[in-house]
């Protein structure tokens, strides 16, 4: 009996210790992650940002009762580095908390993902849904699928305005969400909450070895956020904002390693239209040219700049001037066209669309030389807006007097730098043919209805004729005399 | 009678659709009359006017309320032109005032003479009576074209009824080239004879 004590002793005094180490490694924390993170899911969660990055650290929540009495639980929560909603002259902090009511008669667990969207860019590190502390802003109450159930409106970690249930998406900056008053609150009639788009953007990287280069950025969707906008905030209506994030692809690399690095590359936009092999032929007109590069010349390597690879540089790194390229229908006849569009805060939009049937006849040299001749356009109209005293926007504004449209005076300045646009085009196929080729080709659409067109020698205007009707047009395909291959072909 | 609710809520509907459809934003042209503007100060490409309706869905009154957001002024008459040249001549010859001011003058002052906004010139009140009368229904006819000259000729590029600002001082028309969507300002003063071509923006072009 003694042996069996001895033994029974041992057993218990075990299992005892291990129970209060468990106790000690993990204690309430481990059971309550194990609950509560295992009901939670942003699967259905509208917003990608959000659905995709959102890390929850279920290791270390806040226990508290809110004013019902209802237990709450609370857990920080991050979305990449934490980064802020940037808009054109806002930069407004965020962050974000998940917030779990505590089960206690065996009743579904209800979240809520809680995000505090501030006035500023100042920090939030001590801002939580359990204490505002001196936040002011927008705190937004959102369900597992993205649908906002409350929005409030907070000054100096004073509740100003609550709308309870409001109405979803919305188009208009001045949308207003219904708003409940708090009872004597001098400021809630004049405080109110707008929807405000935020255009969501993949940022797409080439691995080159170690090191992530930025390629393009597509859209991915608009979706609306409220903000609420204070009475008092005083001085002049603010300002359209056009907010934007981005996601990185393919995620999870990103520079910073967190997968959502939102360094706003977005100035060349590649819509979802634009097939891999047109976007191919983009990435590689934004390349230097190599050609004329010499070992052991080392400055060489990195190559040197063309017409192509210089505008598109210029809109990749420009925060302004926004350039688009589309697949689509592009008219009778046309190859491509240009849309020109701005908004109220100085932004410019150039939205280039390649004609569908013009990128299933066109080899990928004439697709090339479009490219670079509608980005030409895009650059001529940055050159106007924003260096309208050079001699350039001096000669364009000229032209547009007499000619009596800006389209064609584009098109007689594009005639005096034919050599550019062909050399920008031997540089994108690596100089395989001859430059006359390439100088022939750079001639198309209406450039050949200029009078400098009309002084080439006859001679010359049939060669231009006869490789624009070879390398395929919107109209006709590509014949067996064309130097290019088509995208299909690879 | 099993379903007289439902017959008369058809019915309303149908109403409702039809009454949609006649208020369905629309800019008014004339069809096949070729015009071509003469107005001083314009100078066009010399290429006929084609007077004649082009439909548009996309540049309806609601662009036009919205034109001073979206439209970027791309060409500036040259009268206008020259005006802007001057003054920042003017700016440039002041020697008692620093470069950086010299500077931040020709911007805002040269920015508003050779790259003008649409709100530089038409306030949003102007733009809602161009939007509302995009929508009516307007004859091409003797007295309309007082306000804006125009000379019957035959075509290759097609005009939209021009739409005037409150005080009838600053007229806008659609023309549409084979190549080319462009938004044409013309201005005149109150009591001239003549209205001047003032500035365009490009809406598209194509290769």
């Amino acid at each position: 009996m003694k042996k069996y004590f001895l033994t029974y002793l041992l057993v218990s005094t075990f299992l005892l210790f291990q129970s209060c180490l468990d106790d000690d490694i993990s204690g309430v924390y481990q059971k309550t992650e194990s609950i509560y993170q295992k009901g939670f899911s942003l699967e259905a969660f509208e917003d990608p940002i959000i659905r995709e990055y959102l890390a929850v650290d279920w290791s270390s929540p806040v226990e508290f009762t809110d004013v019902d009495g209802t237990m709450l639980y609370e857990f920080d929560a991050q979305v990449g580095n934490g980064t802020p909603l940037e808009g054109q002259s806002l930069t407004l902090a965020q962050k974000y908390s998940v917030v779990v009511s505590k089960a206690v008669d065996g009743s579904p667990l209800e979240y809520k993902l809680v995000r505090f969207l501030s006035n500023d860019n100042g920090s939030l590190a001590s801002v939580s849904y359990r204490d505002k502390a001196d936040f002011t802003g927008t705190v937004i109450c959102y369900n597992l699928k993205g649908r906002t159930e409350m929005l409030e409106g907070y000054q100096q970690g004073v509740l100003k305005a609550v709308s309870k249930d409001p109405v979803e998406g919305g188009s208009s900056l001045a949308g207003k969400a219904p708003k409940d008053c708090l009872p004597d609150d001098p400021y809630c009639d004049g405080g109110f909450f707008v929807y405000e788009p935020v255009r969501i953007y993949k940022d797409w990287y080439n691995n080159r070895g170690n090191k992530w280069e930025y390629s393009n950025s597509t859209y991915v969707k608009t979706v609306f956020t409220q903000v609420w906008v204070p009475s008092n905030i005083g001085g002049a209506p603010r300002p359209a904002q056009n907010y934007h994030e981005h996601i990185d692809a393919p995620a999870p690399h990103a520079p910073g390693g967190t997968g959502h690095a939102s360094n706003h590359p977005k100035e060349i936009i590649l819509d979802k239209s634009v097939t891999p092999c047109v976007k191919e032929i983009i990435r590689k007109l934004q390349e230097k040219d190599l050609h004329n590069a010499t070992v052991p010349d080392i400055s060489q390597l990195t190559g040197t700049s063309h017409l192509s690879q210089t505008i598109l540089d210029l809109f990749k790194k420009s925060k302004n001037y926004h350039l688009t390229f589309k697949i689509g229908e592009a008219g009778t006849n046309k190859n491509a066209y240009t849309e020109i569009e701005s908004n109220r805060n100085g932004e410019f939009y150039f939205i280039v669309t390649l004609d569908e049937e013009f990128v299933e006849n066109g080899t990928q040299l004439v697709i090339a030389r479009t490219l670079i001749h509608e980005s030409m356009h895009a650059f001529l109209g940055y050159v106007s807006q924003e260096h309208f005293l050079s001699d350039s926007a001096k000669l364009l504004s000229e032209y547009n007097s007499t000619y009596g449209n800006r389209n064609t005076a584009d098109h007689v300045f594009m005639t005096e730098y034919v050599e550019a646009i062909g050399y920008s085009l031997a540089s994108w196929d690596y100089h395989s043919r001859d430059k006359e080729y390439y100088n022939n080709l750079a001639w198309s659409g209406e450039m050949l209805n200029t009078e400098a067109y009309r002084k080439l020698a006859d001679s010359t205007k049939t060669k231009i004729k006869n490789v624009n009707i070879a390398e395929g047009n919107a109209n006709t395909k590509a014949t067996s005399n064309a130097l290019g291959i088509k995208c299909k072909s690879l | 009678m099993r379903y007289p609710n439902i017959i008369f809520l058809s019915f309303l509907v149908l109403l409702s659709l039809l009454g949609c459809k006649a208020q369905k934003p629309n800019l008014n042209y004339m069809n096949e009359i070729g015009y071509k503007v003469i107005n001083e100060g314009y100078t066009g490409n010399n290429d006929t006017i084609y007077f004649k309706a082009f439909t548009s869905r996309q540049y309806d009154s609601t662009y036009i309320a919205e034109i001073d957001d979206l439209l970027v002024i791309d060409g500036v008459g040259r009268n206008y032109r020259e005006i802007g040249y001057k003054k920042i001549d003017s700016i440039n010859a002041l020697s008692e005032i620093s470069d950086t001011r010299k500077s931040n003058l020709i911007d805002s002052i040269g920015r508003i003479d050779l790259t003008p906004k649409v709100r530089d010139f038409l306030g949003k009140k102007d733009l809602n009576i161009m939007a509302s009368m995009a929508n009516r229904k307007m004859k091409w006819d003797q007295q309309s074209l007082n306000r804006l000259k125009v000379t019957k000729d035959k075509k290759s590029v097609k005009i939209s009824f021009p739409l005037f600002n409150g005080d009838n001082t600053i007229a806008l028309l659609f023309e549409e080239g084979q190549n080319v969507l462009t938004a044409k300002f013309f201005k005149k003063r109150v009591g001239d004879e003549k209205w001047k071509f003032y500035c365009s923006g490009t809406i598209w072009r194509a290769d």
